[in-house]
């Protein structure tokens, strides 16, 4: 998650999640797949417009895509219907789950879409700092969270220490959870003694919910514009189209 | 600042930690904390910090007052942020005393100035290195404008290039007339110096108050009755030391003699080119490990020591160039065999271990186990008490030796070590080392990657220092410390008792008294 220069970076972070939010909930609630395709179209539009260069934006698309593709072949294989296609030992093809289909991996590909823009134009810092200001959250939670995401490069980094051991002491394991818990329990315990010392040390800097704030996001004329756009877009595609 | 009659006892113990403690300090004073570990130090300076028993559950009894405002920098740097960047973090101790959002950017570049860290404040904290993360968290500290400031082993977890810059830091401040300092410290050759008054701790009591002097010179057979390390040079300097002084004796040791290596070649690298991504970290590099070796490398932070162990280890691959262990490459052993020819000792040793108990740790690391050899193990790692707990549940150097133990229970040709004296006290650091040595006379080669330069010279048959992509030197200690050039390059630092020999070779060659000059 990383701040860029791209306009959307620019939008108050509530405001954006609000407004992403609200397209989602128009995806859910339409079952006609011209609309759903145009909420996707849309959404694509949006993830253009995000900053990221088109390279690491296609990597990063590859796993979803997958999932794309598996979400369609389950709906189409799997789907009820009257009006066969096609029929292949336990895989059934109608025209009705064939519709039906599209219109599920489309939807899940345009909720993809949405997070992807969001999570590529916002800074984690700023998110939280305005969903204090504009969405009312408790500060000892929203600090509690920020604190948080500082333990996802260390995990990253723990988990690769256990993964190495591992393998120089050769020890694999029969069934997959074993693993889990041979990762996890070391880096569960380890960071509960490191939360419990950064508590103390953010108490030791006289840590309050009465304070100012060095980032301190308001809306602006222009955070409404995008709201107002977006949403009469949104709600006219879905009553019209 | 004062305390009367103060007594903690924590709820999960049966003792006071402090028991009927009464001192007062004085403002502008700088006081030194030393004794050993449990003698509540610590506990005593988070009283004074107002933690205990607001933050940190606690009974606490008698009287205790604070006047001002108590900044408290503590040991570990990566466990006192809470934000991503150099400038929110900052901020967050501006944000807590309600300073007005226009003030912030001036105040955040003056304490980064303070304490000499040239950042933009968009810096991601993640990516400094230990002595600069410490040297923001005080930072961040003197953002709150403290009139006490309470330091708590400030510099234990840095390497000595880090821990010298702190040091100048803490003596900066300690020239500062409105500033309290109260340090625990066991880097007692810089402080001493500068310290205004010592107390000496034990077993919850103040045992020993006073000047450096009268502590350190008149009470030193007791201190070193109870164990409580002193200074080694104090009151004297390198300079005027005179010979007669144990310490004196000590330095003038010379290393333990190197007896010669066995001619048989354990790993060997030819034109060894390992990248990280695009970034080369060491290009074309050739290095040669004999049996029974004591390879050391050193180098500055992030100058590629760890991942050079990492490839040796078979964790990483090697972009160009070929390794060989025993003239077979490495690409051709498999793990099974390799790994039981090749051992690994992490810098952080509770991710290493794989089982629920330190016996089962130290059974999965033998192909046959036996009840006797087990026992032996327990023995001579000193672990038999523990035999039965969770090695999570270990004390710091307890974890440093089951991790070298599970190594080390089958012979090895070769062990590789990433820092293993790191954030040790001295005692644990004495007994690995003694470990090591009997490994090394049993014909095992040692690469070991460490910051102490005291072990290099005492200990290294050959010293290797990794900079700038390349090997700059490979050679013997001696000649490595008489490098000046190359010392000063790569931010390494000739330990006390090299310096002193050096003196005294001067002065031999000189043929008379070497007037003595303040350093």
């Amino acid at each position: 998650m990383q701040e860029n220069d791209s306009l959307l970076a620019r939008i108050n972070p509530a405001v954006k999640l609000g407004t992403l939010v609200y397209v989602m909930l128009v995806l859910i609630t339409t079952s006609r797949l011209p609309v759903t395709f145009a909420l996707l179209l849309f959404a694509a539009v949006g993830v253009a417009c995000s900053g990221w260069r088109l390279s690491i934006l296609l990597l990063r698309l590859i796993p979803y895509s997958l999932l794309f593709l598996l979400t369609f072949w389950m709906m189409a294989a799997f789907g009820e219907g009257e009006t066969e296609l096609w029929t292949f030992g336990w895989f059934r093809i109608t025209e009705e789950s064939l519709a039906h289909a599209w219109l599920v991996a489309t939807r899940m590909f345009a909720f993809v879409l949405l997070s992807i823009t969001f999570v590529a134009t916002t800074d984690p810092t700023r998110f939280v700092m305005s969903l204090i200001h504009q969405c009312r959250l408790p500060v000892r939670l929203a600090y509690g969270f920020l604190t948080g995401l500082r333990f996802i490069p260390i995990f990253r980094q723990a988990i690769r220490t256990i993964r190495q051991a591992r393998r120089i002491r050769q020890q694999r394991s029969i069934w997959p959870w074993q693993t889990f818990f041979a990762i996890s329990l070391p880096l569960f315990t380890t960071s509960i003694i490191r939360s419990e010392r950064i508590a103390i040390a953010m108490e030791a800097r006289q840590f309050r919910v009465e304070r100012t704030y060095y980032v301190r996001p308001v809306v602006t004329r222009w955070d409404l514009v995008f709201l107002l756009m977006t949403v009469t877009l949104a709600t006219s595609l879905r009553l019209f189209l | 600042m004062w305390c009367r009659n103060l007594t903690v006892r924590y709820p999960d113990q049966d003792c006071a930690v402090l028991n009927d403690l009464t001192v007062s300090l004085r403002q502008g004073e700088t006081t030194l904390l030393i004794g050993p570990s449990g003698s509540g130090k610590t506990t005593f300076l988070h009283v004074l910090a107002g933690l205990i028993p607001e933050t940190i559950e606690a009974e606490v009894s008698g009287e205790w007052r604070a006047d001002g405002t108590v900044g408290m920098l503590f040991q570990q740097p990566d466990d006192q942020f809470c934000m991503q960047t150099v400038g929110a973090e900052i901020a967050f101790s501006l944000e807590n005393r309600s300073i007005p959002r226009d003030e912030m950017e001036g105040r955040i570049r003056t304490v980064l100035k303070r304490v000499g860290l040239d950042l933009a404040l968009t810096t991601q904290i993640a990516g400094l290195s230990g002595g600069m993360k410490q040297r923001l968290a005080l930072a961040c500290v003197l953002a709150l404008e403290p009139d006490i400031l309470l330091l708590d082993e400030p510099t234990a977890q840095l390497d000595p290039h880090g821990r010298r810059l702190m040091m100048e830091l803490i003596e900066e401040l300690h020239h500062d007339p409105n500033v309290t300092l109260v340090l625990i410290e066991h880097q007692l050759e810089e402080c001493v110096t500068f310290a205004d008054r010592v107390l000496v701790f034990r077993e919850g009591q103040l045992r020993l108050d006073g000047s450096p002097l009268e502590v350190f010179e008149e009470k030193r057979e007791e201190l070193i009755r109870h164990g409580i390390m002193s200074p080694l040079l104090y009151p004297y300097t390198l300079e005027t030391i005179p010979l007669t002084v144990a310490t004196a004796r000590f330095l003038n040791n010379p290393p333990v003699a190197r007896r010669p290596v066995a001619n048989e070649t354990t790993f060997d690298l030819t034109d060894v080119t390992i990248t990280h991504g695009k970034r080369v970290i060491l290009d074309r590099i050739s290095l040669t490990a004999s049996a029974g070796e004591w390879i050391m490398l050193v180098g500055r932070n992030g100058a590629g020591k760890s991942t050079l162990l990492e490839t040796l280890a078979k964790l990483l691959p090697a972009q160009s160039g070929t390794i060989k262990l025993f003239q077979t490459p490495l690409k051709k052993w498999r793990d099974r065999t390799f790994y039981q020819q090749v051992g690994f000792v992490f810098q952080q040793p509770e991710f290493q271990f794989l089982k629920q108990t330190v016996l089962d740790e130290l059974t999965i690391s033998c192909t046959s186990p036996t009840p006797g050899q087990l026992n032996n193990a327990l023995q001579y790692y000193r672990l038999a008490d523990v035999a039965g707990q969770s090695p999570l549940a270990l004390s710091l150097g307890q974890k440093r030796r089951l991790s070298v133990a599970t190594m080390l229970l089958e012979r090895k040709a070769v062990l590789l070590l990433d820092e293993p004296t790191f954030g040790q006290d001295a005692e644990t650091a004495a007994q690995l080392v003694e470990v090591l040595r009997r490994a090394r006379a049993a014909g095992t080669t040692l690469i070991m990657v460490t910051h102490d330069m005291e072990l290099v010279h005492r200990y290294a048959d050959r010293v290797v220092v990794i900079g700038e992509k390349h090997i700059q030197f490979d050679g013997t200690p001696d000649e490595l410390f008489r490098n000046e050039s190359l010392l000063e390059h790569n931010q390494l630092i000739r330990p006390l008792s090299v310096r002193y020999q050096q003196r005294e070779e001067v002065k031999h060659h000189a043929g008379k008294r070497f007037t003595a000059r303040a350093h």
